[in-house]
């Protein structure tokens, strides 16, 4: 177990200098000390500024810099803001995490509900009318879901705010639009599942036997249809994490996506690797953790 | 029983007519006042030797004060400095620092608080403030007097002093750059009570200040990149002001939730020529290009009629501006045979422009190239993400036909021609006669002498059409209604 784990951090920490390799190349892509200096601004002052900032050796020496500086945690300090990149990052997480997680929790219990209860009731009308709403929202894209949510809650009825985080109203829009997405990706996920299972030999055993349907659903059926579920469920929790930059920008969020936009705008580049080294780290953490998981729910799985 | 038609709407109107009479009354007396205000984009640092962007500079014009600064109307005006002269050569300034101005800590603004500004920014070469201080040699004290001596004659040096921010020396060396960065102390209106990463910035009133009070108790900034959300927010109540996109205009209009304010801005979008690339070289060809833009239909269709056809480089608030140079006139019968005179081949000229970071770009840059084709000039559209495009701006490598605009915050037409005119400069003129031109006016002390010279240069640019100023840039906000506000024609949002 413990050199399964040592394993997978290994292949984790590759992961991330590859990932930190490609995005070191957005070096490539302009120069931020033009962006940021008064118009005004001389050549001498551009090019003093450009040797403060360690953007004026050869690339290669560069990228040692950046690379060693990574391994140690130390991305650099934000071209603009004069601050450890990784920390102006980290300040960011929480807001993010908090929206990604909250959202995924809601809508993961609640699609994980509702499809049980549609699958006890047997009632094939509830299940189809489910799917079909399921399918519905996951045809409407989440920033347009949430801008629908905004002009209707916000600008019409003047019930919530439309931006920002500083009360506990103004997580409501952000978590609707994402928890309603996440139901509906999980729901049709277990009705899938639970579809194919209704006619394996294993079902019609335990039914013949007469076990009880809620038994059947919950003790037989959902942690069979549990472990694909989680491995999507895994990945899309990283997507979460690292993927709202859009929905940021809509809520006016102050999470790390909107920094990476900034980031990216700007070319600061520090924040932008930081931005992608948190990112990454969290995915392969939620990966390993996905592993784990796996192992725990699936006796066949051994870790060896 | 008579029956009172007193339904749900009549309620709400009637409410709405007695919220409004309060509205209108003047809100400078109100003890705890809040306004809320959206910047387009989060300052980097509140350090202002680190941060010159217009999103910091905007918070700086109501946390600090400059020895000078610039009115609506566009004039220079008092600030720290109470009065301020020149030698005849307009190589030594000396400014007189006013008497009873505060630091937010309470200490008194003093002659080496502005040494130790000014020499921070110069000496320091990660400093972004030191850009504007090229013209510097050296500063001194003498009693309350400050006085620059500069390397060049600099006619409009009053001005570049408004881009200064003060800070506090005693406050600067106890917090540390990076501290002083989060909560600086400066001395102007409105002091910085918190700022929220990425959220808000929030300014309570300074009462001791020696100038025009603060009109609010609590002064909120709240950073909103996108466009549409800052025009969903003032519907919904959460913002007071913010800087609409064309698009959303006519909406916020409509919605009866917000008002629509519009002040014309110190900045002109123009058409750019690289007049040494093919075809551009030639001015005939030029002229063709710039009677062929119809100014009005692009004010008209895609700006909800709010921009003003402009006639040179420089906006009518900025020093420099002459009202005797005429936008030109869309003609493009005259556009169609200079075309066909100058023998062109039909090859295609790459039309480059920024994707963001002005009204309504993709449409204007079609239209461009709509106006275009109809005298027979065929154009490729060729959009860069707005940082690549003002890096390939600034090292001169534009080839053909561009877009882009300039908003000189000083409000005064030297820096705009000495960028985009002058031969080494971001543009592609290389005119001699320009050249001279602005060399002589930076040294003209007489404000009249030097407007007129301003004005030749104008004259020389519309005659060789080395650009096509296209329209005076609107700046239209949606306002809660009744909000006692006036906006800046350089888009600052200040309170006092």
């Amino acid at each position: 177990m413990g050199r399964y784990i040592l394993t997978r951090i290994g292949w984790g920490i590759v992961t991330l200098l590859a990932i930190l390799t490609l995005f070191f190349l957005a070096r490539l892509t302009g120069d931020p000390v033009r962006l940021l200096l008064p118009d005004q601004a001389t050549q001498a002052d551009v090019e003093a500024m450009r040797n403060a900032l360690g953007l004026n050796g050869p690339l290669i020496e560069q990228y040692w810099t950046f690379i060693t500086g990574a391994l140690t945690g130390d991305v650099g300090d934000s071209i603009r803001q004069q601050r450890p990149a990784l920390e102006l990052v980290l300040e960011r997480l929480p807001a993010t995490l908090e929206l990604a997680i909250s959202s995924f929790l809601l809508g993961f219990i609640a699609a994980l509900g509702l499809a049980v209860a549609g699958e006890i009731s047997g009632n094939r009308k509830l299940r189809s009318a489910l799917l079909w709403a399921a399918t519905f929202r996951q045809s409407v894209p989440p920033y347009l879901f949430g801008i629908l949510l905004i002009l209707i809650l916000s600008v019409n009825m003047g019930l919530l705010p439309a931006i920002g985080r500083s009360s506990l109203a103004s997580y409501v829009i952000p978590v609707l639009t994402m928890a309603t997405f996440e139901v509906a990706l999980y729901l049709r996920l277990f009705n899938t599942f639970f579809d194919e299972m209704r006619a394996n030999d294993w079902v019609r055993t335990a039914i013949a036997k007469g076990v009880s349907r809620p038994r059947l659903v919950v003790r037989h059926m959902l942690p069979n249809a549990l472990l694909p579920v989680i491995t999507v469920a895994g990945l899309n929790l990283g997507i979460l994490v690292g993927g709202t930059v859009v929905l940021e920008m809509v809520f006016n969020w102050p999470g790390i996506g909107r920094l990476i936009v900034q980031g990216v705008t700007q070319r600061d580049y520090p924040i932008v690797q930081a931005g992608v080294v948190v990112t990454a780290t969290v995915f392969i953490l939620i990966n390993i953790v996905v592993d784990l998981l796996y192992a725990l729910l699936d006796p066949r799985v051994r870790l060896a | 029983m008579t029956r009172f038609p007193l339904t749900r709407r009549a309620l709400l109107a009637s409410t709405a007519a007695i919220l409004a009479t309060f509205a209108v009354s003047p809100t400078f007396a109100q003890p705890d006042s809040t306004v809320t205000a959206a910047l387009v984009a989060e300052p980097t640092s509140l350090n202002p030797i680190y941060d010159t962007g217009l999103p910091a500079l905007n918070v700086f014009y109501n946390v600090f004060d400059q020895l000078t600064g610039i009115d609506e109307t566009g004039a220079v005006v008092p600030r720290l400095a109470s009065d301020w002269s020149h030698s005849d050569d307009l190589k030594t300034w000396t400014f007189t620092l006013r008497d009873g101005a505060t630091f937010h800590d309470g200490s008194p603004v003093t002659v080496d608080d502005v040494l130790f500004t000014y020499e921070t920014a110069m000496n320091d070469p990660t400093s972004r403030l030191g850009g504007y201080l090229s013209t510097v040699d050296d500063i001194t004290a003498d009693g309350s007097d400050i006085v620059f001596t500069l390397n060049i004659p600099y006619a409009p040096f009053d001005r570049q002093a408004t881009l200064v921010p003060i800070v506090s020396k005693s406050a600067y060396e106890q917090m540390g750059a990076e501290d002083y960065a989060r909560k600086p102390v400066g001395s102007g209106p409105y002091m910085v009570e918190s700022w929220v990463n990425g959220d808000t910035i929030t300014l309570k009133r300074y009462d001791a200040y020696w100038g025009d009070a603060g009109e609010y108790e609590t002064v909120v900034f709240q950073p909103v990149p996108d466009e549409t959300t800052r025009a969903n927010s003032v519907q919904s109540g959460d913002l007071d002001i913010a800087l609409l996109g064309p698009s959303s205009v006519p909406a916020v209009e409509g919605s009866g939730s917000a008002e629509v304010i519009d002040q014309q801005s110190n900045r002109v979008v123009y058409l750019g020529y690289n007049a040494t690339s093919a075809w551009l070289d030639d001015p005939e060809f030029r002229k063709a290009i710039d009677m062929a833009l119809d100014r009005q239909l692009l004010s008209d269709r895609l700006l909800n009629s709010a921009v003003e056809p402009a006639s040179q480089l420089v906006a009518k608030v900025s020093f420099g501006y002459t009202p005797d140079i005429a936008p030109t006139s869309y003609d493009p019968d005259a556009a169609k045979s200079l075309v066909e005179a100058s023998g062109y081949d039909g090859a295609s000229i790459p039309l480059t422009y920024p994707n963001s970071g002005l009204p309504q770009v993709d449409q204007v840059a079609q239209a461009v190239a709509f106006f275009l084709s109809e005298v027979g000039v065929n154009v490729t559209l060729d959009p860069q993400e707005a940082s690549t495009f003002s890096n390939t701006w600034f090292s001169g490598g534009l080839s053909g036909l561009y877009i882009f605009a300039f908003a000189p915050s000083v409000m005064d037409a030297d820096l705009p021609f000495n960028m985009l005119l002058r031969t080494g400069g971001q543009g592609y003129a290389n005119n001699a006669d320009i050249d001279a031109l602005l060399d002589k006016e930076i040294g003209e002390a007489d404000a009249d002498a030097r407007a007129a010279t301003l004005a030749e240069i104008s004259s020389i640019v519309t005659a060789e059409t080395y650009y096509s100023p296209l329209f005076i840039d609107t700046y239209s906000y949606a306002v809660t209604p009744g909000l006692d506000w006036t906006p800046r024609p350089d888009g600052m949002i200040v309170f006092n």
